[in-house]
C-alpha cells in the first residue's frame, strides 16, 4: 500500500517539475525538484546505501584507529570500540551518523542548482561527497581520540559539541563554495555564469 | 539526454515498486539467544576485572544495541592462565545496572544454578529488574546459561536479549546505554550512537542554495 502512494507522489512530482520547467518558475522548480530528490534518494538508501557508507567511515576511522592504536572496530556491525579506564565506550555509526543524510541532500541540492552544466554538476558531486565523507571520518576521529584521552565523561564534548560544530563548518565551507562563492567570483570577473542549465 | 532521464524515472519507479519502503532489519548480528554462543564468535569482547587484583580473575562481555533489543553475554572464565585457578567461574545473579538515557534500572538474573554448570549443561533463566519493588520479570527476555570447559576451567557462559520496549515506548528516542556489575569488575560498557546533526546541515544547506540562487538572479535581473 505505502509503495503505490510512493509511486502516486513520485509521478506527480515528476509532472509538477516538468510544469515547472515549462513555465520557466527557476525558483520553484529548484525548491521542489531538490526537496523530492533529497526524499527519494533517503528512501532509496535504505538498507544498502546506508551500510556502505557507515562501513565505509568504520573502515576508514578504523585504519588510523589502528595506526594509532588507540581504538578497535568491528567494521562489518559499523561498530566502534574505544577502551577508556572507566569501560568501554561502543560507537554505533548508523544512518544518522554516517554522512548520507547530508550526502544526499547535497546531491539534491546541486542536481536541480541551475548554474552549473551538467558535467561540474557530475564532478561536484563526486568531490562534495568525499568531502562530507572525510569530514565525518575527522568528526569521528575527533570523537574517538578525546574519548580516549579524557576519559568517557567527555563524551558528551567530544559528540554533541565539539564534533559536531567542526562537521558542521566543514560542511557549510563545501555548501558555501559550491553554492555561492563560485558565482560571486564569476560575477566579479564577468563570466557567463548565469545560463540556466536544467 | 530525454532518454536519460526516461530511464531514471523508470529505474525509481521500479525501484519503489519493489523494494519495502521504511522497513526495518532485525538481529544486524544475527545473535539467537539459543545456548549456542557461536554467534558471538565475531563480536569483540571486552574484559571485566578488578585493577586491584592485576586482573587476575579475568571475565569477559559484550553489549550490544540493534533496535529495540538489548543484547548481553558474560563469560566468567574466558582464558586458563598457566599455573592459576579462580574460583569464581559461577555466573554472578544479581547487582547488574541498567542505564537508559541516566535512569538506573536494577537487573537480576533470577533462576540460575547455585553451582556452575557442567560441560555442555543449558539452563534458561528470567531477567528481572527491581526499578519499582517489587521486582518485576521483564515480558520477552531471554537468558541461557551454559556450562563450559573452553580455556580448561569449567566455567559458566550467559546469553541475554532484553526488549527495550519495557522500560520506554520511544524506543528509537534512546540516545546512550551503559551496563555494569560492580560484583564482576569496575569496567563499564556504554553503547551510543554519534548522530552527526543533519537536520542544521541540511536546512543550512538548503537556505545557502536557495539564497545564492535568489542572489544571482536578481543582479542578472538588474543588470
Amino acid at each position: 500500500m505505502i509503495n503505490i502512494i510512493f509511486l502516486i507522489l513520485f509521478i506527480l512530482w515528476v509532472y509538477l517539475l516538468s510544469v515547472l520547467k515549462r513555465t520557466k518558475l527557476v525558483a520553484f522548480h529548484f525548491i521542489l525538484g531538490s526537496v523530492g530528490l533529497f526524499l527519494i534518494l533517503l528512501i532509496l538508501s535504505k538498507p544498502v546505501v546506508i551500510r556502505i557508507m557507515s562501513q565505509l567511515v568504520t573502515i576508514l576511522a578504523g585504519a588510523v584507529g589502528s595506526l594509532t592504536q588507540t581504538f578497535t572496530t568491528a567494521y562489518q556491525y559499523s561498530l566502534i570500540y574505544v577502551n577508556t579506564a572507566q569501560g568501554v565506550v561502543i560507537m554505533f555509526i548508523d544512518s544518522e551518523c554516517s554522512g548520507v543524510i547530508e550526502s544526499a541532500a547535497y546531491i539534491a541540492l546541486l542536481s536541480f542548482f541551475p548554474l552549473y552544466k551538467r558535467s561540474e554538476k557530475q564532478l561536484l558531486s563526486i568531490i562534495g561527497v568525499l568531502w562530507i565523507l572525510l569530514a565525518n571520518v575527522l568528526r569521528i576521529l575527533l570523537i574517538t581520540f578525546i574519548v580516549y584521552f579524557f576519559g568517557k565523561e567527555s563524551f558528551y564534548f567530544a559528540h554533541a559539541i565539539l564534533g559536531r560544530v567542526v562537521f558542521y563548518i566543514l560542511t557549510i565551507i563545501l555548501y558555501f563554495n559550491v553554492f555561492t562563492r563560485s558565482h560571486v567570483v564569476k560575477q566579479m570577473i564577468g563570466s557567463k555564469a548565469y545560463e540556466i542549465t536544467y | 539526454m530525454k532518454r536519460n532521464k526516461i530511464t531514471i524515472i523508470s529505474f525509481i519507479l521500479l525501484l519503489f515498486s519493489i523494494m519495502p519502503i521504511f522497513a526495518q532489519s532485525s538481529n544486524r548480528y544475527g545473535i539467537d539467544i539459543d545456548g549456542n554462543v557461536e554467534d558471538w564468535k565475531d563480536i569483540p569482547k571486552q574484559r571485566i576485572n578488578f585493577g586491584w587484583d592485576n586482573g587476575n580473575v579475568d571475565k569477559e562481555g559484550a553489549f550490544l544495541r540493534d533496535g529495540d533489543t538489548i543484547f548481553i553475554y558474560i563469560d566468567m572464565h574466558p582464558e586458563q592462565r598457566p599455573g592459576y585457578v579462580h574460583y569464581y567461574t559461577k555466573m554472578q545473579n544479581w547487582g547488574y545496572i541498567l542505564t537508559i538515557d541516566g535512569v538506573e534500572y536494577p537487573l537480576q538474573f533470577v533462576g540460575l544454578k547455585d553451582t556452575t554448570l557442567s560441560p555442555g549443561e543449558k539452563r534458561d533463566f528470567s531477567i528481572q529488574t527491581a526499578y519499582n519493588w517489587p521486582a518485576k520479570e521483564i515480558p520477552n527476555s531471554k537468558g541461557i546459561v551454559i556450562g563450559s570447559d573452553a580455556g580448561g576451567q569449567v566455567h559458566d557462559i550467559v546469553e541475554v536479549s532484553i526488549p527495550l520496549s519495557f522500560f520506554t515506548s520511544d524506543t528509537n528516542g534512546i540516545k546512550t546505554l551503559e551496563f555494569k556489575n560492580t560484583l564482576l569488575g569496575e569496567q563499564s560498557f556504554t553503547f551510543t550512537g554519534t548522530p552527526s546533526g543533519s537536520t542544521i546541515i541540511v536546512i543550512s544547506g538548503f537556505v545557502i542554495a536557495t539564497l545564492s540562487l535568489i542572489y544571482v538572479y536578481r543582479k542578472r535581473a538588474n543588470s
